[in-house]
């Protein structure tokens, strides 16, 4: 079988994720940088760039100078990797073997693919080019797609200006790399410019060039990469080996149609996705489960966790309510289950927290005659996520005190879900107050007879609230509250005044004045 | 077989215990001696549903008793307590000065009431609490036998804070209370004191009904009785004691 690869030239990988991250228009110009010799110096730009005059290698000051809305960004090699990587990753549900191009420059990126008998299942390898382009388009990178029987040749007609289709015929390749640069054999830059100082400027004048000639003056590597283009000698590329996901699935030969079947099927993934895990030490944060039916269409269901497990039962548990939501007909073909996001856990044993009451030394978790039950913090995870999975994270909280001269805001509330461990909060002034049980969110305002008005000392002593009439007993100090200044008016300028009261019938409630000239009397909370 | 009283009485506790009555470190003490005394079992039994009703709508009375046990059971045991509300008002800072530091709080919000008996069936469940307390206004028998069930089953308490002013139905509940506050003695500057209550004891398996007048010492952190009345509006002390049934 003869042996076909295709080559894709990632013009900008920086560039294209410049334009996705800040989702910058088309027409936008936009170029990367990096220092050279100490100064910025334009490493690539997209197409709107070009047109007005940024080149690569230019000085960003003199880019600037011809584009004035040039948007700029570093290059970030660790970014760059990783979108190869995962570009690498889609590749390779086109094409087994996928490998990175080590043979262009510093900032530049490339795949190779051998796609030796794949392009079949395209429907020829107009169709493997267009599946390419459409990856790429869907990921919003730029790339030149080549298809020829070497790397090599590949790679030169990938690079090349001047061409009528992407792909090369096989044998073709001697003849259509004759006209191209020198420069397309991936050689050395000092031997790429010793040969155009020379005059050797085609790779059809150097192939003329007799062998040893050339290997007296240059040494072995010019003589190679023509063999290499031309198909003479082999030049292997490295694939990278294929990602295994973190997934149980299971193929089914005649359709499921009964609800239970999805059940079954998950109790015994469940198992095969947690021996898969064990092997990694790591345990799962978030899991999908998706289920194809015979007619094309998905269910997808998913859960989270508190902290990483990759208990059976706990799993199970939590995927209950979601899939029963799911339904089989007209008949299920497969069910995958894959950990989308995983966490190394130890395998020690947790040991017993020695203090929960965080800093009182004298007390001991297990000092209170009830601490027989004391819980791990394991358990706390578990109740956390078979809350969540029912009630959803937001409705699971913490509450935490906070400093704030605002009462509504002394107290906050975190998800369980991000930190199922509760932490004492730090001793607020807040906390030495008298604060009432219960706080309205809004504070209900209440109504009295013109007769007893409230004056501005005090508040009324009878008034309407919630339907009936009450009339004060008693009546504390008042205690102002003004707006935080650093806040933004109105809550800067508020100015409250709070009375703990007392009805004769006993009820203690919270009164709030506020407004300055419509004063307003609220009850904002009560007191126990 | 023929001991002296006391210690055939103690060897019948014990073999009551063993049966399924109350062991020492399944009650829950109020730390009030009056109020324990007249608990079967000395407190509040762990392995129950403990009903607490409120009557009127603004009376913070028994969210702050509620707050006092919630403080208590999670400080003996040294686990959260899971407190599970359909409403959004609880102030954590109010909560504190009880005795229930906010670290030792999971809130759960509901929205319907199953969902309310669901998170608390699943936390009495759940090894990892102390003990439950549910926010609900009403609860009708049938869920309370499987609360009361449940409770049992996992040897944790569960308090049922009842706070609006809904007629009392059947239950079955271990106990159930009437928490209502009572105007107190003057404060600072002239303002409310020490929170008062009234505590009644409506009913109780194994007890008898009784009432309390109790105040709660913020600076201590514990229960007090508090007989003293304080001067009232008359009319209203007959409100308080004479209330429906």
């Amino acid at each position: 079988m003869k042996r076909r690869f295709a080559h894709v030239r990632l013009a900008g990988l920086g560039v294209d994720r410049l334009l996705r991250e800040q989702a910058l228009a088309d027409g936008i110009p936009a170029a990367t940088v990096a220092p050279v010799r100490g100064r910025p110096v334009v490493i690539a730009r997209n197409r709107a760039a070009a047109a007005a005059g940024v080149a690569v290698n230019q000085q960003l000051a003199d880019a600037r100078a011809l584009c004035a809305t040039l948007v700029v960004a570093s290059v970030d090699p660790e970014a760059d990797r990783r979108s190869l990587l995962a570009l690498v990753e889609q590749c390779q549900r086109i094409a087994p073997w996928v490998g990175i191009d080590r043979d262009t420059g510093a900032h530049g990126h490339g795949l190779f693919l051998d796609i030796t008998g794949c392009s079949h299942l395209y429907g020829g390898e107009d169709g493997m080019v267009r599946a390419l382009s459409r990856l790429l388009a869907r990921g919003a990178i730029r790339g030149r797609i080549a298809i020829a029987d070497t790397p090599g040749a590949a790679w030169a007609w990938s690079h090349s200006g001047r061409r009528q289709s992407p792909i090369l015929a096989p044998g073709e390749q001697e003849h259509a790399l004759a006209s191209l640069p020198v420069a397309a054999l991936r050689l050395p830059d000092r031997d790429a410019q010793t040969l155009e100082r020379l005059g050797i400027l085609s790779i059809g004048a150097l192939s003329a060039i007799p062998r040893h000639a050339l290997r007296m003056r240059f040494g072995p590597g010019i003589g190679q990469r023509l063999d290499q283009a031309a198909g003479r000698e082999p030049e292997p590329i490295e694939p990278l080996p294929p990602r295994s996901p973190m997934a149980a699935w299971a193929d089914f030969a005649e359709p499921m149609v009964a609800p239970e079947g999805v059940v079954a099927t998950l109790r015994g993934l469940l198992p095969r996705l947690a021996l898969r895990l064990a092997r990694e030490l790591a345990g799962a944060r978030r899991l999908e489960l998706s289920v194809r039916r015979v007619d094309g269409s998905r269910d997808v269901a998913r859960i989270g966790t508190a902290r990483a497990t990759r208990d059976v039962s706990h799993l199970a548990g939590l995927f209950a309510p979601a899939i029963e939501r799911i339904d089989p007909s007209p008949g299920i073909e497969r069910i995958w289950l894959e950990a989308i996001e995983v966490e190394l856990l130890d395998g020690q044993p947790k040991p017993r927290r020695p203090g929960r009451d965080g800093g009182a030394g004298s007390r001991q978790g297990n000092s209170g005659h009830l601490a027989w039950r004391m819980a791990e913090g394991d358990a706390l995870a578990t109740l956390i996520d078979r809350l969540v999975s029912r009630l959803g994270a937001d409705r699971v909280l913490r509450p935490a005190l906070r400093e704030s001269h605002l009462p509504e805001e002394q107290s906050e509330y975190r998800r369980a879900i991000d930190a199922p461990d509760g932490s004492p909060s730090p001793a607020c002034g807040s906390a030495q107050a008298d604060r009432p049980v219960r706080l309205f969110r809004r504070p209900e305002p209440i109504r009295f007879p013109a007769a007893s008005h409230g004056s501005a000392a005090g508040p009324p002593s009878g008034f309407f609230w919630r339907g009936a009439f009450r009339r004060l007993s008693r009546i504390g100090d008042c205690e102002r509250v003004i707006g935080p200044w650093w806040r933004s008016p109105p809550v800067a300028d508020e100015i409250r005044d709070y009375f703990r009261v007392e009805t004769e019938s006993g009820e203690r409630l919270w009164l709030v004045r506020s407004g300055d000239e419509a004063v307003r009397w609220s009850v904002h909370g009560i007191f126990g | 077989m023929f001991c002296s009283h006391d210690s055939s009485l103690a060897t019948l506790r014990t073999r009551l215990a063993d049966l399924g009555g109350l062991r020492p470190d399944e009650i829950l003490f109020t730390g009030l001696a009056t109020l324990d005394s007249r608990l079967p079992g000395g407190g509040l039994a762990c392995g129950a549903l403990h009903e607490f009703a409120s009557e009127r709508e603004a009376d913070g009375a028994a969210t702050a008793l509620l707050a006092f046990l919630a403080g208590r059971l999670a400080e003996e045991a040294g686990s959260p307590i899971l407190w599970v509300t359909r409403r959004d008002d609880l102030f954590p800072p109010g909560i504190l000065r009880f005795g229930c530091p906010a670290h030792r709080l999971l809130l759960v919000r509901c929205r319907t009431r199953p969902e309310v008996l669901w998170a608390m069936e699943e936390g009495l469940r759940s090894p990892a609490v102390a003990g439950v307390v549910g926010d609900t206004e009403s609860l009708n028998f049938t869920w309370s036998r499987r609360l009361q069930l449940a409770a049992r089953r996992a040897r944790r308490p569960a308090l049922l804070l009842r706070d609006r002013a809904a007629p009392l139905e059947a239950s079955a509940a271990a106990t159930r209370w009437r928490v209502v506050s009572v105007p107190s003695a003057p404060g600072a500057g002239g303002g409310p004191g020490a929170p008062r209550w009234h505590l009644e004891l409506v009913r109780c398996r194994g007890g008898a009904p009784r009432n309390w007048r109790v105040g709660f010492d913020a600076s201590r952190g514990v229960l007090a009785e508090s007989p003293g009345f304080a001067k009232v509006a008359p009319g209203v002390a007959e409100t308080v004691l004479r209330g429906r049934r």
